[in-house]
């Protein structure tokens, strides 16, 4: 959109410590993300969890997207555990994974808060030469 | 892996809305071309395909749906033809997609939502009858939420454009709306309760490519 009255520049807020994929476009992780630092559920095909577990969807499911976004380059984790069940519930792809629950620090990532029905849903970015699998333990099936 | 808004015999589809996320849309409705609904299930997984569930949706229902008066078990266990497509999604991309039309009565329970799971969303109900009445006038859809990065936001000309996985939606802000744009950041995601809103040609009568107008931004 060619326009002049652009409201506000954009301002990359990203870690500068912390350093991106390659595949990541220009701005990723949005601005107003924040540190990672809570805890947090996925839902994960391994037990012990592993990297494979952790892939962002535009390295999951390549010829879904037509290039990588913000959006298609964080995953999916819920802050409230509630929140991983009912997805479960919800949807029958999710019901044999197994729900994992990691503490996140600012190391691995940028993190920011996405809800839809599941209002604690966020999106989470993860830098290159994070373990993120080290801190996650599965709690349930 | 092979794109799920393409299936044959569906054609490509557009997402209309997204009711549950993760990692990717697993739960929306969408159209084709011709403007036929279907909700959408990601239904199952194992090593080699997902498994989704495509079921034709008239708006009276999908609007019960939405609102919780149809539950998610039923909306694809007892559809309104009895039946849906179900459609293997191998992760190879050398192999083709397979749909299939199935007996909605006949799906197994695990491939199903839990009875009693529903979406309770702010519904606005609107009869076929309204949509399809020819009239050269404004028709407002129901609103819906989307989740996306603000690309573009001018509050001269009170337009926005917000960037989805999906789509581009562009359009006006709302009155109500231009307050928050105001404060709001290019590039940051967020969630953004739109609405479509389509015109008749005066020429042709015949509805003109949608917009979108914004009506909330949080």
């Amino acid at each position: 959109m060619a326009e002049h009255s652009v409201i506000k520049c954009l301002r990359n807020e990203r870690n500068p410590k912390l350093e991106w994929p390659d595949f990541y476009p220009v701005n990723c992780p949005p601005a107003g993300a924040d540190p990672a630092s809570e805890i947090v559920y996925r839902l994960v095909r391994r037990d012990p969890v592993q990297a494979e577990d952790f892939k962002t969807p535009w390295e999951e499911y390549p010829r879904r997207f037509k290039e990588p976004t913000i959006t298609n380059c964080g995953i999916s984790v819920h802050t409230d555990l509630q929140d991983s069940k009912k997805l479960k519930d919800r949807i029958p792809k999710f019901r044999n994974r197994q729900t994992a629950e990691g503490e996140l620090n600012p190391t691995l990532g940028i993190i920011q808060h996405t809800p839809s029905i599941e209002r604690s849903h966020h999106a989470w970015w993860i830098p290159v030469g994070a373990e993120p699998w080290i801190v996650f333990n599965v709690i349930g099936s | 892996m092979a794109d799920i808004l393409n299936i044959p015999g569906l054609g490509k589809l557009e997402i209309v809305e997204v009711y549950t996320y993760y990692d990717q849309p697993i739960l929306f409705s969408c159209k084709n071309a011709a403007g036929h609904l279907y909700l959408v299930l990601a239904a199952d997984e194992n090593d080699q395909y997902e498994t989704w569930f495509y079921a034709a949706v008239s708006v009276e229902r999908l609007n019960h749906i939405r609102s919780g008066a149809i539950d998610l078990h039923d909306a694809f266990a007892d559809t309104e033809d009895g039946f849906l497509l179900q459609v293997m999604v191998p992760y190879d991309d050398q192999i083709p997609i397979r749909p299939e039309p199935i007996q909605s009565n006949q799906i197994s329970e695990e491939m199903l939502p839990i009875p009693g799971e529903r979406l309770n969303l702010k519904t606005v109900f609107q009869t076929r009858e309204a949509i399809e009445i020819p009239q050269k006038r404004r028709e407002e859809a129901p609103k819906f939420t989307i989740t996306g990065t603000l690309t573009g936001a001018f509050l001269r000309s009170k337009r926005f454009e917000i960037e989805t996985i999906e789509k581009t939606y562009t359009g006006d802000i709302a009155e109500e709306a231009i307050e928050t744009v105001k404060n709001a950041t290019l590039s940051r995601e967020y969630t953004a309760t739109i609405q479509e809103i389509t015109q008749r040609s005066e020429a042709t009568d015949e509805i003109t490519k949608p917009k979108y107008q914004l009506l909330s931004l949080g």
